[in-house]
């Protein structure tokens, strides 16, 4: 599903250009749970960014579903970007002035799907979630697990290809976090392929492989299952 | 998907209520300013459309030059021409011109006495007219017959409301109103009403309380009708629908010379002016009713753009500003799949709901300023004028309009940001924004700042208007207008020996014209240095001999008329310096005791009085001649010494009504007459100062709004800086700095534009005062005042916080 090879991008800033990710190549196979682990500063959410078309490699090339999309333009990657991958992040980013119906709704909204569709969609993964009793709350008023779980909603309620999770226990305790990692790891039975950069040695142990950074390159790889 | 975008704009709007009050509060004035400037606008454009042939009817001026004036070969320009003229050229176009289909004259303005039963009232500014005036002008009959209302001699056509005045509920037609004579046009006699017609709309270039038939004044004065030298007359003509104005004009010089033929002393020609550009665009002298300035017009517009545009840079300035806090969202929407377009929709549709709630506010302010309006500028706007189709298709294309205009950028900048670098927490946003909003803070305090001067300088030469020493006293004079009354006249000298008698009284004086009200031109031949007669035209005033000490007005040569020399009744005059100069004479001394000969009389130049301002200051003055002529008087002018005013009044009153107990006491006070011809000029002033105070209070609420933002940014450096030793005032400063260096840099643009653009204005007053560099430095001052007052509340708050509290919420 993935395949990046000897990928590069530079941070510039007027005097100094540092390196986030430094010719780094690894595939990821469809159905696959991908851990990235590594220090800060490492190249994890750059990494991740590039993969979740949210950003373009300054160098090396990145084939997603058979397709180059290295060079596509902003217009073409939020196409691509909306119908494929769903992100789940370790602050949650969900937007304060919606309800969680609405937050949940957001994606269905860009993909044109219609209100009748997009009332029962939400409504079935507010349910999987569990979270349905919250539909009509506010972020502020949620807590952090709660407010995760909802994030995740978010991320799956396209039926994304790809999930892209960054840090997602980051925020939460220990039994938000592992119910959040069993979510994934449900998901992923599924047949969703995630990929998820995180610190935690033990979230990372959900996955099948966990690819080891430093300083933007590869150092290891750890086939778990 | 648009509902969801209203939703989270209304629930936006909803949490941050200061800026969106800011803005809604901003853009309402704005916007209630725009409407009621344009309904003031669109006022003054529909002058005269009303008539059904309006674009067929055109307005006759002359144009006739003497003396040194005819050596000149060029046209006369569009001021030298008069509307007022002569009567046969009239008919004569009617009679040479198949393409003049219909022609109408009017004479006036006449004042004359009218009564019926113990009703009795005079009627200022009633017009003669011919019967064909229904035919060129659209005013609507309430009763009697259009075709013949004006045939006979002495009918009266009144507006309902005339009408209303003397014969109440009562059906007019058929009743008499006697009417006192109108000098040099008609004799007394008994008015039958012949029609009553809907009141003149008040966007007619003239209006009047009643038209008598032009045959009442042909009865009294046949010879004049065949005069071409004799100017009393307003022609209109109604010319067919093929009409090639170019190709008549050239027509002009043939048609002159084969009716009036050519003469050696003189030139004339005329020209025709388009009806519905007469209220605007006329510069001819001699105007039958106010006129319009097409300036004030430019000058309003542009103000109400200019305040619409301070209003819309207060919302693209607090949205960019506030751009930080929207970046996450903005981030999040293009995570889960937003593209830019729907960004961009998102924030347009933001800024339309909030023009949308201004919109609603406008209409609310301009309901409530609608009667202040009214009182202003003198004309009766109504409320439900606003509510019809037009106005709600005009009022849409301005909500879109102006969302879109004010929208636009916000929503280019917030839809542009990378969600990988928002999400990451980092933006560069910050300094790019903000160089833009400092130019148009810059923009919107340049606009206020030649508001401000503009005003500073209206003020100044206003009070200039008032102050300027006219050379002639002005003061405590109580005019008396018995509107040429002959019995009045006969009793002159004892109404004078009276008033003088009594302690409250100066002196006391008769004229037939004073300083701000009518005067007509005289043809006056004098002998030039040369020896030749030479002919001129110019003012004449007619006047007792007590006129020229009563006022007070300095003799520069020879010597006023005096009691002493009964040849001055008939034989002698006194002119101004400005007509010794029009005859050829720089030196006044040169000009006494040349002969002169005016309206039948012949004799010698006696006196040169100083040059006075007898008309308004946006003229210079111009020649005129003081012919002695007590029996023509219209005014008795009294000169009042005491404080009591209304106690002399009450005396004056007493004595005119035992003297002249048929003659109602009509009275004004000079200065106050006088003054009357800036009336304009004081509307200008007032509107030209409420529209730059409400332009300074939107840049303010603007500033305040985003001083407040930017307070809130800096909580943190702020901390630091207090943690590090800073004291309140250090902060204060540092925070109100920034702003007032956009203010200086406003002022040394705004300086320039405003003196250029007051010189322009300035430049239509004869005296003017000059511009000086206190009136910009005032202005300055003023505005960073204003803006000093307007930040330091916010950067005092932000100064004030605990710094602990502020470094640890960061």
């Amino acid at each position: 599903m993935i395949k990046i090879t000897d990928l590069e991008k530079f941070y510039r800033t007027e005097e100094v250009q540092t390196v986030a990710l430094n010719k780094l190549s690894f595939d990821v196979k469809e159905g696959e749970f991908v851990a990235v682990m590594g220090p800060s500063g490492c190249g994890k959410s750059t990494l991740l960014n590039i993969l979740g078309l949210l950003d373009d490699p300054d160098g090396g090339s990145f084939i997603f579903n058979g397709i180059e999309v290295s060079g596509f333009n902003e217009r073409k990657r939020a196409n691509l970007r909306k119908h494929n991958i769903g992100f789940v992040f370790q602050s949650f980013n969900l937007i304060d002035e919606l309800t969680v119906f609405e937050n949940v709704e957001l994606p269905l909204i860009y993909t044109g799907v219609k209100a009748a569709d997009r009332k029962e969609r939400v409504h079935e993964v507010l349910e999987k979630m569990q979270i349905m009793h919250r539909k009509n709350h506010f972020p502020q008023q949620l807590s952090g697990g709660q407010q995760q779980r909802v994030a995740v909603a978010r991320a799956v309620v396209n039926n994304p290809k790809l999930i892209l999770a960054d840090e997602p226990t980051g925020n939460l305790d220990s039994s938000n976090g592992n119910e959040v990692m069993d979510l994934l790891t449900e998901l992923n039975q599924q047949g969703t392929t995630i990929v998820m950069v995180t610190h935690s040695e033990h979230d990372a142990k959900f996955s099948h492989r966990i690819i080891r950074m430093l300083d933007g390159q590869k150092v290891t790889e750890n086939i778990l299952v | 998907m648009i509902r969801n975008y209203f939703k989270i704009a209304w629930r936006n709007l909803w949490k941050k209520k200061i800026y969106t009050s800011i803005n809604i509060l901003g853009l309402g004035i704005g916007m209630a300013c725009c409407l009621l400037i344009a309904m003031y606008v669109q006022d003054e454009l529909s002058y005269d459309k009303y008539h059904t042939n309006t674009d067929r009817i055109y307005r006759v001026v002359h144009a006739e030059t003497y003396g040194e004036d005819l050596k000149n070969t060029a046209p006369p320009a569009p001021g030298e021409f008069a509307v007022w003229g002569n009567a046969p050229v009239g008919p004569a176009l009617r009679a040479d011109f198949p393409e003049i289909e219909e022609v109408v004259q009017f004479s006036g303005r006449a004042d004359i006495l009218l009564k019926h039963g113990d009703k009795n009232f005079q009627e200022e500014g009633i017009f003669f007219a011919d019967a064909t005036v229904f035919d060129l002008f659209s005013w609507k009959f309430i009763a009697g017959n259009p075709k013949t209302a004006l045939e006979d001699p002495y009918s009266i056509v009144l507006p309902e409301s005339t009408a209303k005045k003397y014969f109440g509920e009562e059906n007019p037609i058929g009743k008499t109103l006697e009417g006192s004579s109108a000098p040099g046009r008609a004799n007394a006699g008994s008015y039958r009403v012949t029609g009553v017609i809907e009141d003149i709309p008040e966007n007619s270039h003239f209006n009047f309380p009643a038209l008598l038939s032009m045959n009442t004044f042909r009865k009294s004065r046949e010879d004049i009708f065949d005069m071409w030298g004799y100017v009393d007359f307003y022609t209109y003509l109604l010319v067919s629908e093929n009409f090639n104005i170019e190709a008549f004009e050239k027509k002009i010089p043939d048609f002159i010379t084969r009716r009036r033929g050519v003469s050696p002393d003189s030139k004339y020609t005329i020209a025709l002016e388009p009806l519905s550009d007469v209220y605007l665009k006329s510069e001819a002298g001699r105007q039958p009713g106010d006129t319009g300035s097409l300036p004030n017009i430019y000058i309003f517009s542009l103000i109400g753009l200019f305040i619409l545009a301070i209003a819309c840079i207060n919302f693209m300035n607090l949205s960019t500003a506030r751009s930080l806090e929207r970046a996450r969202e903005v981030g999040i929407r293009k995570t889960v799949g937003a593209a830019r377009k729907n960004l961009i929709f998102q924030f347009l549709s933001e800024s339309v709901l909030i023009v949308t709630f201004a919109a609603f506010l406008a209409l609310l302010f301009v309901f409530i300023a609608l009667p202040f309006v009214t009182d202003l500028t003198g004309k009766s706007f109504r409320g439900v004028d606003l509510f019809n189709w037009q106005s709600a298709l005009v009022y849409l294309c301005i909500i879109f309009g102006l969302g879109l205009i004010s929208g636009i950028y916000p929503a280019m900048v917030l839809s542009g940001f990378k969600p990988a670098l928002i999400l990451k927490g980092i933006s560069n946003t910050r300094t790019k924004g903000a160089e833009l909003r400092k130019g148009l803070v810059i923009f919107q305090f340049s606009l206020s700042i030649i508001l401000i001067i503009g005003t500073c300088i209206v003020f100044t030469q206003m009070g200039y208007l008032l102050d300027k020493d006219l050379g002639f006293d002005r003061e405590q004079m109580l005019v008396i207008d018995y509107n040429y009354d002959g019995r009045v006249n006969n009793k002159i000298e004892t109404l004078k020996t009276t008033f003088n008698n009594l302690p409250e009284i100066s002196s006391v004086a008769a004229a037939r014209s004073v300083p701000g009200s009518y005067f007509p031109n005289a043809g006056t031949t004098i002998e030039s240095q040369e020896g030749t007669m030479a002919l001129n035209v110019p003012a004449i005033y007619e006047v007792d001999v007590d006129f020229i000490p009563h006022f007070d007005l300095e003799l520069v040569a020879g010597r006023a008329y005096s009691r002493d020399f009964p040849v001055d009744t008939i034989q002698s005059l006194v002119i101004n310096e400005a007509a010794a100069r029009l005859y050829g004479y720089n030196n006044p001394d040169d000009i006494i005791g040349k002969r002169f000969q005016q309206w039948g009389r012949e004799g010698k130049v006696i006196g040169i009085v100083k040059d006075f301002n007898y008309l308004s200051l946006h003229q210079n003055i111009e020649p005129l001649t003081l012919r002695l002529a007590p029996s023509e008087c219209r005014y008795l002018i009294l000169k009042v010494t005491t404080s009591d005013l209304p106690a002399t009044i009450a005396k004056i009153k007493d004595v005119w009504t035992r003297t002249v107990p048929h003659r109602p006491f009509l009275y004004k006070f000079l200065d106050e007459d006088f003054n009357r011809q800036y009336q304009a000029d004081f509307r200008f002033r007032k509107l030209f100062t409420i529209f730059s105070c409400l332009a300074i209070f939107i840049a303010c609420l603007g500033l305040f709004g985003l001083a407040s933002y930017t307070a809130e940014q800096r909580t943190k450096e702020i901390g630091i800086r207090k943690v590090l030793g800073a004291s309140v005032t250090n902060v204060v400063m540092l925070l109100s700095k920034d702003f007032i260096k956009l203010v200086v840099i406003a002022i040394v643009i705004a300086s320039p534009l405003a003196w250029y653009a007051m010189t322009r204005w300035l430049e239509d007053f004869a005296y003017r005062i000059e511009l000086q560099w206190w009136m910009f430095a005032l202005a300055g001052i003023a505005a960073i005042t204003i803006a000093l007052l307007t930040v330091s509340g916010q950067s005092l708050k932000a100064a004030t916080a605990n710094p602990v509290k502020s470094l640890r919420t960061e």
